[in-house]
């Protein structure tokens, strides 16, 4: 197996769960931890603990070991839960998400893992009993790849209290050499055999559930495990060096002589096969008998359900708990739901939607070809194809989308931290979880968003004594807000502080030379000035913001999206920045449009409708359309960019098309109606080309440049306002 | 030492005996001869391990491949003759009981193997 494959999946696990375990602890900032609240934690750092182990991250291992033991006290209601443990758990998830990914990477540093012994001392005064003695200086290890056994087990643990469980006494061995093993020139059976010099093996079994089908079965491969009770004199280290040659890369954990049944549980968690069928194998082995089996499984049950051993053997106050709301009955619903649920790699995904683009084009290209044959009987058998494509298609992209709740959830903690560090009261609201859109835009989205709520919390809100002074909660709230509109999905950010003082922003951008002459009415052309390099109305830099590096940024990151950002100000009630984003970056459905020998495509959700240009409809200035009685700026494709126009196409039709709340018309000469395409990227050549998103190929191999729609607006509204400045001016 | 097999036809199936190392450098001559073998649901296929003079992981891990598919095609795999080198192998790894055939052991070797576990079907 790739190790590193393995270690992804280690990493993008652990993130996953330590994201629910910070959403749970910001929780208990407002109400006390439910038992499930505590469970889910335990487990989540179990988990880490468990897989880290397996991989030898002896940091990792110890610094959340001392987090588990906490838990557990608190799961077990050995001690109660405190306000201060909230701030403590929120660092030890932090530290723990550095641990996991630099572990990784390669050793921590004595620095860092000084820091995590300072977040742990911070825990002793909470830890009761045993756990309190017993908290384990971090090791720094010097072989990465030691898969050493780690006794879990602790001096107060359940089992040993309890006078019908023995310790048990011999080595246990699991051993599960890699899948590469013969082609390294290694013989498992080699190793098994030569335990027999330095002690007895009182039992073996060999694992063969992993042996594939006939038609996957590549004999050259070794895909046998082993379970070996042991039994020696000799000390771990000796058993260990039996396999210092074969364990890279294989699983190999040896207990010494003393471990107990909740270590094999732990173990069993590192093991890929299922935990009831290693229970029956330690059985047979002779590892276990019938009542420490027994006890086995029940502390499986108890840790998949959270309900401790001690209380499944009192009946009643199992159903007590089982009664209570969000317990046993969310896990299962949770159980059921991942049973519906499989993980892909995204890059499979991303091919499976390049592959469907280039059939798209493919068939778009071979319908060209039938429209033009008298074959009825072919052209509906490639309109049923057509319809099916469009199916899968639809159905491709939505394996991409991802609801953007999940990446707002992030940001209760930054509003949290930020509150604390800016001495101010301010509350997250998020609306429109559920709203999904491209995977990849949500990865990219992360730092402008971060970006824009900092700047409301720094910024946007005030003090608390200001806002009692000006009659305001004395907590602020900062808004993420997602919605679709016209085949687009809207982000907005949006706080209730102070709003942005145009005549500031003016001011400032009067002073840095960047404008000049008297304030504009439309607000848009002033708070455009937000986005301009270096540009900040700040009084004062803080760690947070403002020095007036940031929004270009997020300006930068937005247009590379195909989105557009605008600013909405109140005095005194606020802001609201306006993030508009295409759903996908991958097909696009269009409206085909020519002048001359030139395609475009428009993208459709931003069509309108298409009418007739007549001289009817233009008005004196000849750079506005009247329509309905309304004036709508327009601009022709060919002046815009360089194509040759038909001069004998004296008929113009005009697209109307809008982005938002406004309307502009595009004047062309052909219109060829709906087109679907693949969105292939611009070269880095054309990266400063504005007016343009990317490019595609039609059917007949002809290349049509998709328009940037909020950049052609940008331009026809600049033209708009220069002209009715000319008429006041 | 290459593989060699011989099949004869029986009433009852077929026996096939295999001569050389059963070791992962032959393992892939090994699967090519296994493919070779002509079986019908029901008959049973006798492998005789006399010839086996050395067998490894690979080795042994193939025998398990061949008795597990065998069950599946609904045939009946039977191991028979197991030369020393097989034996100790099943009585390291435990595995007599997974195969379920008769295991002679030759008086000259009753020292070699002990056969303390792997030998009973647990329930």
């Amino acid at each position: 197996m790739d190790l590193t494959e393995v270690i992804d999946a280690y990493l993008v696990e652990s993130d996953e769960l330590l994201r629910d375990m910070e959403t749970v602890l910001l929780r208990t900032e407002s109400s006390l931890p439910s038992d499930e609240d505590l469970n889910a934690i335990f487990r989540a750092i179990h988990t880490i603990k468990g897989t880290a182990g397996m991989f030898g991250f002896e940091s990792t291992v110890s610094f959340a070991h001392v987090v588990e033991n906490l838990l557990d006290e608190l799961r077990s209601h050995v001690i109660s839960f405190q306000a201060p443990l909230t701030e403590i758990l929120l660092k030890a998830k932090d530290h723990l998400s550095f641990l996991v990914i630099e572990e990784t990477k390669g050793k921590i540093s004595a620095d860092k893992i000084s820091f995590g012994q300072n977040i742990l001392n911070e825990m002793t005064p909470f830890l009761q009993g045993s756990h309190s003695k017993k908290q384990e200086e971090p090791k720094e290890t010097t072989n990465a790849n030691a898969m050493e056994q780690k006794s879990v087990s602790t001096s107060d643990d359940k089992f040993q209290n309890q006078p019908n469980i023995k310790t048990i006494s011999n080595y246990l061995i699991s051993f599960r050499p890699n899948l590469n093993v013969f082609s390294q020139g290694l013989d498992p059976i080699s190793f098994i055999g030569y335990l027999k010099k330095i002690g007895t093996i009182v039992s073996l079994k060999t694992i063969e559930q992993f042996l594939p089908e006939s038609s996957e079965y590549d004999p050259e491969n070794c895909y046998l495990g082993f379970e070996i009770n042991f039994n020696s004199e000799k000390e771990l280290e000796t058993v260990q060096k039996v396999f210092n040659f074969i364990e890279q890369d294989s699983f190999l954990h040896i207990y010494p002589p003393g471990f107990t049944v909740e270590d094999l549980v732990d173990l069993s968690n590192q093991l890929p096969e299922e935990e009831i069928f290693l229970g029956n194998i330690w059985k047979e082995i002779q590892i276990l008998d019938d009542e420490s089996l027994l006890l086995y499984l029940e502390e499986i049950k108890s840790r998949k359900t959270g309900i401790p051993v001690s209380i499944q053997s009192h009946p009643e106050k199992e159903k007590e708990i089982q009664n209570q709301p969000n317990t046993i009955t969310s896990d299962s619903n949770k159980d059921s739901h991942k049973s519906t649920t499989i993980k892909v790699d995204s890059k499979r995904i991303d091919n499976l939607i390049n592959r469907v683009g280039e059939l798209v084009v493919s068939c778009a290209n071979m319908n060209q070809q039938i429209s033009v044959t008298e074959d009825s009987n072919l052209q509906e058998s490639s309109l049923l194809v057509m319809r099916l494509l469009n199916e899968v298609r639809e159905i491709s992209l939505k394996l991409r989308m991802v609801p953007i709740g999940e990446s707002f959830q992030k940001y209760s903690r930054i509003v949290r931290d930020l509150g604390k560090e800016l001495q101010k009261e301010i509350r997250l609201v998020t609306e429109g979880d559920e709203t999904e859109l491209d995977r990849n835009i949500v990865e990219k989205l992360g730092d402008p968003l971060t970006h824009l709520v900092r700047n409301a919390c720094d910024h946007g809100l005030e003090s608390p004594e200001v806002r009692l002074a000006q009659g305001k909660p004395k907590q602020g709230t900062v808004k993420l807000n997602a919605y679709h509109e016209a085949g687009s999905v809207v982000i907005e950010v949006s706080d209730d502080g102070n709003g942005i003082s145009k005549e500031k922003v003016w001011q400032k951008g009067l002073e840095k030379g960047i404008v000049s002459g008297t304030i504009p009415d439309s607000e848009e052309e002033v708070y455009k000035l937000l986005f301009h390099p270096g540009f900040s109305t700040a009084s004062q830099i803080t760690n947070v913001s403002g020095r007036g590096v940031g929004l270009d940024v997020v300006y930068k990151n937005i247009e590379s999206l195909r989105g557009s950002i605008s600013v909405k100000s109140i005095p005194k009630q606020g802001s609201r920045f306006i993030l508009r984003l295409p759903l996908t970056l991958a097909i696009i459905e269009g409206f085909l449009v020519a002048v001359g020998k030139s395609h475009f495509i428009i993208p459709m959700e931003m069509v309108l409708e298409c009418l007739h240009f007549s001289d009817d409809h233009k008005t004196d200035s000849n750079q506005f359309f009247a329509l309905r009685g309304n004036l709508i700026p327009f601009l022709r494709l060919k002046d815009y960019y360089p194509c040759e126009s038909n001069s004998n196409e004296t008929r113009e039709n005009i697209v109307i098309v809008r982005n938002g709340e406004k309307k502009a018309g595009i004047v062309v000469e052909k219109l060829l109606g709906e087109y679907q395409t693949v969105i292939k990227p611009m070269g880095s050549v054309f990266r400063h080309v504005k007016g343009v998103s990317g490019s595609s190929i039609l059917g007949d191999g002809n290349v049509a440049l998709i328009i940037d729609v909020p950049s052609l607006f940008e331009r026809t509204i600049t033209i708009e306002n220069q002209k009715l400045y000319s008429h006041r001016g | 030492m290459n593989p060699k097999q011989t099949i004869q036809n029986t009433n009852s199936g077929m026996e096939i005996h295999w001569v050389g190392y059963l070791t992962v450098p032959f393992i892939k001559e090994w699967n090519e001869l296994a493919n070779q073998w002509k079986t019908e649901k029901g008959k049973i296929t006798k492998l005789n391990l006399g010839g086996i003079e050395r067998i490894d992981s690979a080795g042994i891990q193939f025998l398990i491949f061949l008795k597990k598919r065998s069950i599946a095609r609904h045939q009946l795999l039977q191991l028979c003759n197991h030369s020393l080198p097989v034996l100790k192998v099943l009585d390291l790894l435990g595995l007599v009981s997974f195969f379920g055939d008769r295991v002679k052991v030759k008086k000259e070797h009753a020292n070699e193997v002990e056969f303390r576990y792997g030998t009973r079907k647990v329930s």
